[in-house]
């Protein structure tokens, strides 16, 4: 029998989620307005997860430490069905959406106005930028269906995706989709429809800042859905955190408990069933399901014991490989926005809320994935520089600007592992800012203060991000849509009753889409005869 | 030989699909219901801009046991899928003038629903769409598309 619930947490709740993390604290919301009661427990000081700013470097300076590009606004569900602009959620959609500075002084620009997309791709290659409009066409036509498919729905294998695209003829009513999309990677689409370097460099960049490693075989199938968003991505006005306490608003609004510094300890099994969880001050009752946010490896490794999992699972959650590529990230207090060299080709370029600083070609990015292999942090950073204060001067004091620097790297340095980087992070910190100061005109007298932070401290802070992956379980096909986190897993139940995955570890993956959370409810929902009130038609 | 949109039209419409041998050996095994909405347009005679027409389709298996014109949009309570599209795209597709996977594709037909039910029985969806596509005899009394 397990124990009466610790009085902090009465008799107990209907459900308990693990883990105040968008999906988590979705799930709950929706599990609310369903009419059962709610608890999300947190380990840390806040709600959130990745959704967390901070004044790192300085008082009122705002940074985004993990999630930083929402850019499923307008297509997620979750937003209208939680009434989160209700709570005060407000974004911003940088008409800039991003960009690239190539050494020869030359720049190019995506907008979220095609013309201006074309016009600035056309100054490297008329060809590419006329193919680039009719994929976005084709792209943006089935983007509904694609989003509702591979993202809003418990997954389907690429198997029964394949036999509908043939069944249907697709392939000779598209340019650019194919069966053989599911064996190429997104550099080989590129080079089969793209001719120009730099066209191809940029493209590849917005999907490997996406998670979508250029070179990964099989990743292209994934890709029309990809380039659909690439000029969706917002940023949430105040920091990304607001996105988090609009959640938390709603789940108190309807009478649900988030209890933050109540690290779960525990799942209690008992005769297979998941009833509740222990943690630091005794047992919390659940009396219909757990949910846990947190990543499968800790779900079934730490939280289950032993003689819970089944030796097949615990075999298939063993095999589940995380991203060999993290991110080091740099932090700035600015006192003004940077200026790149580049404009003088492309003025366009100093509106671009998110730049590509290195990458010109493919092979760059083989070359620094290579290197990430090998434990090797690439040795001149190639940025992905974020300013954040073009499209919300409130993230800063008036006149002054925060920046974000990314590169990706690997989580552990050969030879030394990942607590290398305690030592070496400032050095590296210098050279990324180093990188950026080569590519403005104007960064020498901007730079007021930096706040480094490695993968092993993204890993720290986000227990979640395992090894530094912010996408929690690597982007790759045999660990996306009906093998993600195992083929055993994938449909958010598990092999114990009452107990679902709601977290990033499940289909599609990490980032701010709220598809996990959305989609392990519609199971729950099935398991428990709820009402679908969010699923009209 | 029906006039388009009348229920004639529709009853040689699911003639048609109950009398599909193919469609009878592919039908999926679920209930499913499925809303279409045909938006009125500045071109179609047949329905005015600012005007709607609404229609309900069951199919048990590979029985129709219901196809109906509805008087509002249907609320959505129960319902498989929704497709909407405009009066001359639907009028198009009866005439065999637009080839509806291509609609869909290029979101000209926009599908609310659970796309794992149409790709896990994409072979059923094929069929039916193209029954619909130009097999029934059509009368086109205000004139037939390209208008």
């Amino acid at each position: 029998m397990a124990p009466e619930s610790v009085s902090m947490f009465g008799e107990g709740f209907d459900a308990i989620v693990i883990g105040a993390g968008h999906n988590g604290m979705a799930l709950a919301a929706y599990l609310l307005k369903c009419g059962l009661t709610v608890a999300v427990l947190e380990r840390r000081t806040e709600e959130g997860g990745g959704l967390c700013t901070e004044e790192l470097t300085e008082p009122n300076f705002l940074h985004n430490l993990h999630s930083n590009y929402h850019s499923l606004v307008g297509l997620s569900p979750v937003y209208d069905d939680l009434g989160l602009y209700d709570e005060g959620v407000e974004y911003a959609l940088p008409e800039v959406q991003m960009g690239s500075v190539f050494s020869d002084g030359t720049a190019l620009t995506i907008h979220t106005d095609m013309a201006a997309t074309h016009a600035s791709l056309a100054r490297f290659s008329k060809k590419d930028a006329d193919t680039w409009l009719r994929l976005w066409d084709e792209v943006r036509g089935y983007l509904d269906l694609l989003v509702q498919t591979m993202m809003f729905a418990p997954p389907i294998s690429v198997d029964d995706i394949t036999r509908a695209l043939v069944a249907w003829g697709v392939e000779e009513r598209s340019e650019f989709l194919s069966i053989r999309l599911r064996k190429m990677s997104v550099a080989e689409f590129l080079d089969k429809h793209f001719e120009h370097d730099r066209v191809k460099a940029m493209l590849a960049f917005h999907a490997a800042i996406c998670a979508y490693q250029p070179h990964v075989r099989g990743l292209a199938v994934s890709y029309p859905l990809l380039l659909g968003k690439i000029a969706n991505w917002h940023l949430c006005r105040g920091g990304s955190h607001k996105l988090a306490h609009a959640l938390l608003r709603v789940i108190v609004r309807a009478g649900g408990r988030v209890f933050p510094q109540v690290p779960v300890e525990e799942i209690v099994v008992e005769d297979g069933r998941a009833v509740g969880v222990r943690v630091p001050d005794g047992f919390v009752r659940a009396r219909r399901l757990v949910a846990s946010s947190v990543d499968v490896s800790q779900t079934f490794e730490r939280l289950l014991r032993p003689e819970h999992v089944q030796p097949a699972t615990r075999a298939a959650v063993a095999r589940v490989r995380y991203q060999d590529a993290s991110l080091f990230n740099v932090h700035l207090a600015l006192d003004g926005l940077p200026r790149y060299r580049a404009a003088a080709f492309d003025p366009a370029i100093d509106r671009a809320w998110i730049v590509n600083v290195g990458y010109e070609s493919l092979a760059d990015f083989a070359e620094d994935f290579d290197a990430i292999r090998a434990g090797r942090a690439p040795e001149v950073p190639r940025l992905n520089a974020a300013v954040n204060s073009l499209y919300d001067p409130t993230d800063a004091p008036e006149g002054k600007a925060t920046g974000l620097l990314r590169v990706f790297a690997p989580y552990a340095l050969a030879g030394g592992g990942a607590e290398a980087w305690d030592a070496d992070k400032a050095r590296y910190a210098e050279a990324c800012v180093a990188r950026w100061r080569a590519a403005c005109t104007n960064l020498d007298g901007l730079v007021r203060r930096t706040a480094a932070e490695s993968p092993l401290d993204l890993e720290r802070r986000m227990v979640n991000y395992r090894f530094g992956d912010w996408m929690v379980g690597r982007i790759h096909p045999d660990s996306l849509l009906d093998h993600r986190p195992t083929d055993d897993l994938a449909q958010y139940r598990t092999p114990i009753r009452g107990l679902y995955m709601c977290g990033a570890s499940q289909h599609p993956h990490g980032y701010v889409t709220f598809a996990p959370g959305y989609n392990c409810l519609d199971v729950i929902a099935d398991d428990l005869g709820l009402e679908k009130w969010w699923r009209r038609i | 030989m029906s006039a388009i949109y009348s229920q004639a039209w529709y009853d040689d419409l699911k003639r048609l699909i109950e009398g599909s041998a193919e469609f009878a050996a592919r039908a999926p095994k679920e209930r499913i219901a499925m809303a279409l909405e045909v938006v009125g347009d500045a071109s179609s005679p047949y329905v005015p801009a600012g005007q709607e027409r609404h229609y309900l389709i069951v199919l048990d298996g590979a029985k129709v046991t219901t196809l109906d014109r509805l008087p509002a949009r249907h609320d959505g309570r129960d319902l498989g899928f929704r497709f909407t599209a405009p009066a001359t795209v639907w009028e198009s597709i009866a005439a065999g003038l637009l080839d509806p996977i291509t609609a869909g594709l290029r979101g000209t037909i926009r599908v609310r629903g659970d796309m794992r039910f149409l790709m896990k029985n994409a072979d059923a969806v094929k069929i039916l769409v193209d029954l619909y596509a130009a097999q029934v005899e059509t009368d086109w009394p205000s004139g037939k598309p390209p208008y």
